[in-house]
């Protein structure tokens, strides 16, 4: 197999694994944290379709479409989850979500300051900009 | 291929499947569960009215079929004389765990009783397992159906005790798991095949001298503490005292032989050499035992913490009849796991329905029981005889062969140990003494006096065959010994030939010594 | 002789007991109840009268001993236990004696127990004694002694504990029942070394001169005296000599017909009969003679003395049970068959008198209404005459009075102690001879305070003339509860002349069951009452002093006994509390003893559970230090773990793939 042929889309899909991964880490906001997780899918589906296109043969696509596949199944539930998350805080930031520590230890980044008044009316999620604490939405859109 | 086995052991699981996964109602599953242990009840006494005597050092009823590996592990049940009784005591003490829940239990029964039949095929699996790994997968799984009962239907720190119950007995058979494998390599060291039968492993291996000792404390690890020996006995008063009369019931009138069980099944044969040599530890520890959970026992005020320390007196008994290693000894151990599984398990069973009628265990808020409950109180001195071993009763048989036993490996530890009865007599006639006779007081009676009566049918029904078994072995124990001696002629064979091959040690031979005029007379 | 019917079906002696036993258990309450004792009644006569023709055929037989295979009990490798029945002189006069007196109490007791709660449980349980009792008497194996020795044992603790719902009497059964097993310690260990030497537990062996013997004296001589003390220490406990005496006093808490048949007559010789049997043991043990004798002699005395001055009458009872077995005990302490014989002769006479006095003290009790203070009682002479009459024989007998039947066994062994060299026995003579003096007097004492005199309480004098006026419940002294205590009374008079006079003694009968040449003992034994003469007149002597004294003092209304007990203070004071054995008991054996207990329970709550909580600590703590912070909760650092993770394995693979 020529390493050469594969080499190019090699890198590329560590480059696309890497962002993903560099993104999960670095990011609070739980659907740009889901984005990066697509990407480090799609980094490794890259090359796996490579890898079949270097072989000949289709194992390397077919596997890419199981990845394509499961990240759509993946992807129903996870943003189904970030919506029931959001519901209960009315914010994307995921440091809200600590609870999963030992019992009795303080959290090692300070939660986010409950708001006084939690509004009853509906909110969607937006994104916000890149890298700076999810700013919480104060507006309405109406969902009729 | 012997069918009827393999029904016996695992129709209870297929039971238990039903119940879990039907949606029956609290009075059907526990008319699923009686029918289920009385059919297996009915299928192990019929195999011990088939059993042949002559033949009882191999595996009788044998069936097996290959499970998993090409190194050969089976899925093999057998009964042999060692095995042969615990099997009725299982599922005889089933039925009355069954019985004794029969109204004590009233939420989520389906998955009480679920549990009870589940337990039921772990603990028969675990006795006619003839495959070394099978044996290990029953062991190990009775832990579990346990572990929910006492965590789910338990008293108000059942999760404690629950979690304490299996990580202490978890902790020690992950030792013996450890030992086990051992002993496969070893036989496959010496004989160049891979083989996982019990009865080829133990008495074709020659585990090497050096070996020994680590071999046996390894076994003795997870063994000693189901036992329990002193002193790794303090998870039971606590289980006990935790658990539904049911769980308490099977707990120490089964589970607590799988130890004792495994010591004659391995330990005896597997390392001789080894028990010889650790006679005076294990028979020290043993001692102690009788001895310290007498005294424990008699300063209780619980009933139930009362009979779970009289239990680790009469476990050391077992322990000590095993390790003298003569034939009187070794079939009053076994017997005796018999019979204390009878007594133990009835005054739980009797417990329980006291607490039944007035939710408390306090041996000072009873007392005149006889006046209000006669029957009961009649059952009760049976039981208590038994268990104090008074001749005619099943209790007798065992500490006297057990005491002989003893008595020819070491007088001193055999002297200690019948101190024990004497310490046995007074705390059980004491409990008597408060509970059942004296000026009728019931307690609490205003609130609970529509509850007070005498035993219903089903309190009977667990009681009597109890009873009845008692006797049988106390009147007639010809019948049950003769049963055992091939196999336990066996065992004695292979250590007196290895203590005659070997050079014990000589703080042995001092203390295995027949008892020197000097040293008695002084 | 073992092909005489009697001989060979002795079995049914017990056997039939134990199926009225069941019978009674099962049909009492239900069908039978005012008839339930009659099983147990059948069961006593037949036994009386199949052991009397058995009797007839040991002491017709050329060759007195027989054994009798009845069935296979236990057999595990060389341990053979059987029920094997010895039939020869010793247990076929035992079993006569057992089933012929249990028959009179029985009778006695469906008149006594009628009305009680519990009639059938009360009659199963006596058939169950008689039972154990006679299958004691008759097995021939060390282990089923200890087996039936232990049941007569639980029949003492079910008897005692019939009256259930008082405490005291469930407190007395515990009692008994505990410190038995104390004596049954040394027992069972004494059997253990038995069978550990010889490698045998039957009598054929253990007993044979020629086996068990030479291998125990073989094993050396320690073993012997080891054995025979060990053996010993079970007859302390079962027939009741100090220190271990002190349950049977409390077992009166029992019915009266109990007293009189397990804690008078049968049961508490048992340990007579077990040294007895064993006496070719304990004739070649060193020094346990003396042992034996001592305890005998100890005990006489002190339960003697105790019984002057208690105040409970079936207690004075009691210490004279206790002090009559003693007696029993001095004789064997002697160690040779003429001591055994005398013991065993002294046994029988003793059931006799003892069953009718306890029987006596029944209907003493019926008439009063429970009452048990011999000071709210007197006079009760005119109000039941046979009564007072039979007690009066028995009382006589227990005295000593010349030629009746306690006369002759008492004197039997005085002489033999005293015709035994040694100091130790002359000493002993002479405390036997002082307590037969305290035991005429208290007797005495008993019988003039309840019989004589004028009624010294109000109540008891109205609550017996209501008794012996009523009708309603029949007449006071009905024909089933008089026909025994005449035959006792009979037997109390004239047993020990007839078997004294008519036969010698029993000498030539009993040494046919120790193998030994009957003659030889027998002129031995001749040479002995040849010289007894003057030990008679003496015994006689005292005997009649005591009475005579117990007429003085309470005959009738005297300032004596308050003068004396003032004026002997101390020793007043002693006998009153029983020598505070009791009290020394709690302090010295029970109280520590739950002290210990008590230190064993806090030991394994904080030390032994500790321990196991310390050890599963250790992971806890690792767990706490090291790995609880990294649970911190925050998915990035949980991502980033991961990643780093990854990152190692990955270097690692490289690594690996460069080298390799």
């Amino acid at each position: 197999m020529p390493v050469e042929f594969v080499r190019n889309y090699l890198i590329i899909s560590s480059v696309l694994f890497s962002i993903g991964a560099a993104g999960f880490v670095a990011r609070r906001n739980l659907i740009t944290m889901f984005l990066s997780v697509e990407l480090m899918l799609q980094g490794v589906a890259l090359s796996l379709v490579a890898f079949g296109r270097a072989w000949g043969n289709y194992h390397g696509e077919v596997f890419a479409l199981f990845v394509i596949a499961v990240a759509a199944a993946e992807a129903a539930i996870a943003l189904a989850l970030v919506l029931v998350l959001y519901r209960h805080r009315h914010s994307l930031d995921v440091f809200w979500w600590q609870q999963l520590r030992e019992p009795g230890t303080t959290p090692p980044v300070p939660e986010p300051v409950e708001e006084a008044e939690v509004s009853t009316e509906v909110h969607w999620p937006k994104l916000p900009p890149a890298g700076i604490e999810p700013v919480r939405e104060k507006e309405t859109i109406d969902v009729g | 291929m012997h069918w009827l086995l393999l029904i016996a052991v695992v129709q209870p699981a297929l039971a238990a499947i039903a119940v879990g996964l039907l949606p029956l109602s609290r009075g059907q599953s526990r008319a699923v569960a009686l029918g289920s242990s009385l059919v297996s009840l009915v299928l192990t006494v019929i195999l011990c009215l088939k059993f042949d005597p002559q033949a009882a050092a191999r595996a009788q009823f044998v069936w097996a079929v290959d499970w998993f590996g090409e190194g050969g592990v089976r899925f093999a049940l057998g009964v042999d004389g060692l095995s042969l009784w615990l099997l009725p005591l299982s599922t005889l003490l089933t039925v009355v765990a069954v019985l004794s829940s029969w109204e004590s239990i009233r939420d989520g029964a389906r998955g009480f009783y679920a549990l009870l039949l589940l337990l039921e095929t772990g603990m028969l699996g675990v006795f006619a397992a003839l495959d070394i790994v099978l044996f290990y997968v029953f062991f190990e799984f009775t832990l579990i159906p346990l572990f929910f009962i006492i965590g789910i239907w338990g008293g108000p720190e059942r999760r404690f005790a629950a979690v304490k119950f299996l990580i202490y007995t978890f902790a020690g058979s992950v030792l013996t798991a450890a030992g086990l494998l051992y002993v496969l390599v070893a036989h496959y060291n010496e004989h160049g095949t891979w083989t996982f039968d019990i009865a080829t492993l133990v008495y074709q291996t020659t585990i090497p001298t050096e070996a020994q000792m680590l071999l046996f404390l390894a076994l003795f690890a997870g063994f000693a503490i189901k036992v329990p020996v002193f002193p790794f006995h303090t998870w039971l008063p606590l289980a006990h005292v935790e658990a539904p009369t049911a769980g308490s019931v099977l707990l120490a009138g089964v589970l607590l032989k799988l130890g004792t069980y495994g010591f004659v099944r391995f330990s005896l044969p597997l390392v001789p050499g080894a028990c010889h040599e650790a006679f005076p530890w294990v028979a020290t520890l043993a001692v102690i035992g009788v001895l310290y959970g007498a005294l424990t026992a008699m300063a209780q005020e619980d009933i139930k913490r009362l009979v779970a320390y009289s239990s680790i007196s009469h476990m050391g008994f077992c322990v000590l009849g095993l390790f003298s290693l003569n034939h009187q000894g070794i079939a009053g151990g076994v017997l005796q796991m018999v019979n204390h599984g009878l007594a133990t398990g009835a005054l739980f069973a009797i417990v329980g329905m006291l607490y039944d009628r007035y939710h408390t265990r306090m041996i000072a808020d009873y007392s005149g029981m006889a006046r209000i409950m006669p029957r009961l109180a009649v059952l009760t001195m049976v039981v208590v005889l038994a268990s104090i071993g008074l001749p005619g009763l099943n209790g007798f048989v065992g500490e006297v062969l057990i005491l002989l036993g003893a008595f020819k490996a070491s007088w001193v530890a055999a002297m200690l140990a019948t101190a024990g009865i004497v310490l046995g007599a007074y705390y059980m006639l004491t409990l008597m003494q408060r509970a059942f006779f004296g000026e009728v007081r019931e307690p609490l009676a205003g609130e609970h006096a529509e509850s007070a009566g005498d035993l219903r049918w089903h309190e009977l029904a667990a009681l009597i065959p109890i009873v009845a078994a008692c006797f049988w072995i106390g009147l007639w124990p010809r019948f049950f010994v003769e049963r055992m001696a091939p196999a336990i002629d066996v065992i004695v064979n292979r250590s007196t030939q290895v203590s005659r091959n070997e050079s014990t040690s000589k703080v042995i031979r001092l203390v295995r010594r027949a008892p020197s005029p000097e040293a008695r007379g002084s | 002789m073992s092909d005489s019917i009697f001989v060979q079906y002795i079995w049914l002696v017990p056997a039939v007991s134990l199926l009225a036993a069941v019978i009674t258990a099962i049909a009492g309450n239900r069908w039978l109840k005012q008839q339930a004792w009659l099983p147990c009644m059948l069961a006593a006569a037949f036994g009386a009268v199949w052991s009397a023709l058995a009797l007839v055929v040991v002491a017709q037989a050329d060759e007195p001993v027989a054994f009798v295979p009845v069935l296979e009990w236990l057999t595990v490798s060389d341990l053979r236990v059987a029920y094997e029945l010895l039939v020869d002189p010793l247990s076929a006069l035992m079993l006569f004696m057992v089933t012929f007196v249990g028959s009179l109490i029985v009778a006695f007791a469906s008149w006594y127990m009628a009305h009680e709660e519990g009639y059938a449980r009360f009659f199963s349980e006596v058939a169950l004694f008689l039972f154990s009792m006679t299958s004691l008497v008759l097995v021939a194996n060390l282990l089923m002694l200890y087996v039936f020795w232990e049941l007569v044992g639980l029949c003492s603790y079910l008897l005692i504990g019939f009256y259930y719902t008082r405490p005291c009497a469930a407190a007395a059964a515990k009692k008994a029942f505990v410190v038995n097993r104390i004596g049954d310690f040394g027992f069972a260990l004494g059997i253990f070394l038995i069978w550990v030497t010889c490698g045998t537990l039957s009598y054929r062996q253990v007993l044979a001169v020629d086996q068990g013997l030479q291998q125990l004296t073989a094993a050396g001589p320690a073993v012997l005296t080891t054995v025979c003390l060990l053996l010993f220490c079970g007859a302390v406990g079962k027939s009741a000599q100090f220190p271990l005496h002190v349950w049977l006093p409390d077992a009166m808490e029992g019915p009266t017909p109990v007293s009189a048949l397990i804690h008078a007559a049968t049961m508490v010789t048992a340990g007579v009969y077990m040294v007895a049997r064993f006496t070719p043991l304990f004739a070649q043990a060193a020094g346990v003679g003396t042992v034996v004798l001592v305890i005998g002699c100890v005990t006489a005395f002190i339960a003697a003395f105790t019984a002057l001055t208690q105040t409970d009458f079936k207690r004075i009872l009691a210490y004279s049970t206790i002090s009559q077995l003693g007696y029993m005990f001095m004789a064997l302490g002697i160690g040779t068959v003429a001591g055994a014989v005398a013991a065993i002769f002294h046994v029988f006479t003793h059931a006799f008198f003892k069953a009718l006095l306890f029987l006596g003290s029944g209907s003493v009790m019926h008439a009063t209404g429970g009452e048990l203070n011999v000071w709210r009682m007197g006079g009760l002479r005119k109000y039941l005459p046979v009564t007072h009459w039979t007690f009066l024989c028995a009382a006589l007998a227990l005295a000593g009075f010349p030629l009746l039947s306690g006369f002759w066994s008492k004197d039997a062994i005085l002489a033999t102690v005293w015709q035994a060299s040694g100091a130790a026995t002359q000493l002993a003579g002479a405390v036997g001879l002082i307590t037969a003096a305290l035991t005429a007097f208290y007797i005495g004492r008993a019988y003039f305070l309840v019989f004589w005199g004028e009624p010294r309480d109000r109540a008891i004098e109205e609550q017996v003339e209501h008794y012996v006026r009523d009708e309603a419940h029949g007449p006071p002294e009905p024909l089933i509860m008089k026909a025994p205590l005449i035959v006792l009374a009979v037997g109390s008079v004239l047993v020990g002349a007839v078997i004294a006079l008519a036969f010698g003694g029993l000498v030539p009968f009993l040494a046919g069951a120790y193998g030994v040449e009957p003659l030889a003992h027998a002129t031995a034994e001749h040479d002995a009452h040849g010289h007894a003469w003057g030990m008679m007149l003496l015994s006689a002597v005292v005997a009649l002093a005591g009475l005579g004294l117990a007429y003085v003092f309470y005959g009738q209304p005297s300032p004596w006994p308050d003068r004396l007990a003032e004026q002997l203070a101390p020793l007043y004071r002693i006998s009153v509390n029983k020598f505070w054995l009791d009290e020394l008991g709690l302090i010295l054996v029970v109280r520590p003893m739950l002290a210990i207990a008590a230190a064993c329970r806090v030991l394994d709550n904080v030390l032994v559970d500790g321990l196991v909580h310390a050890v599963a600590a250790v992971p806890a703590w690792f767990a706490r230090l090291a790995l609880r912070p990294m649970h911190n909760g925050l998915v990035p650092f949980y991502a980033l773990a991961m990643l780093l993770g990854l990152a190692v394995i990955l270097t690692l693979v490289l690594f690996q793939i460069q080298g390799g």
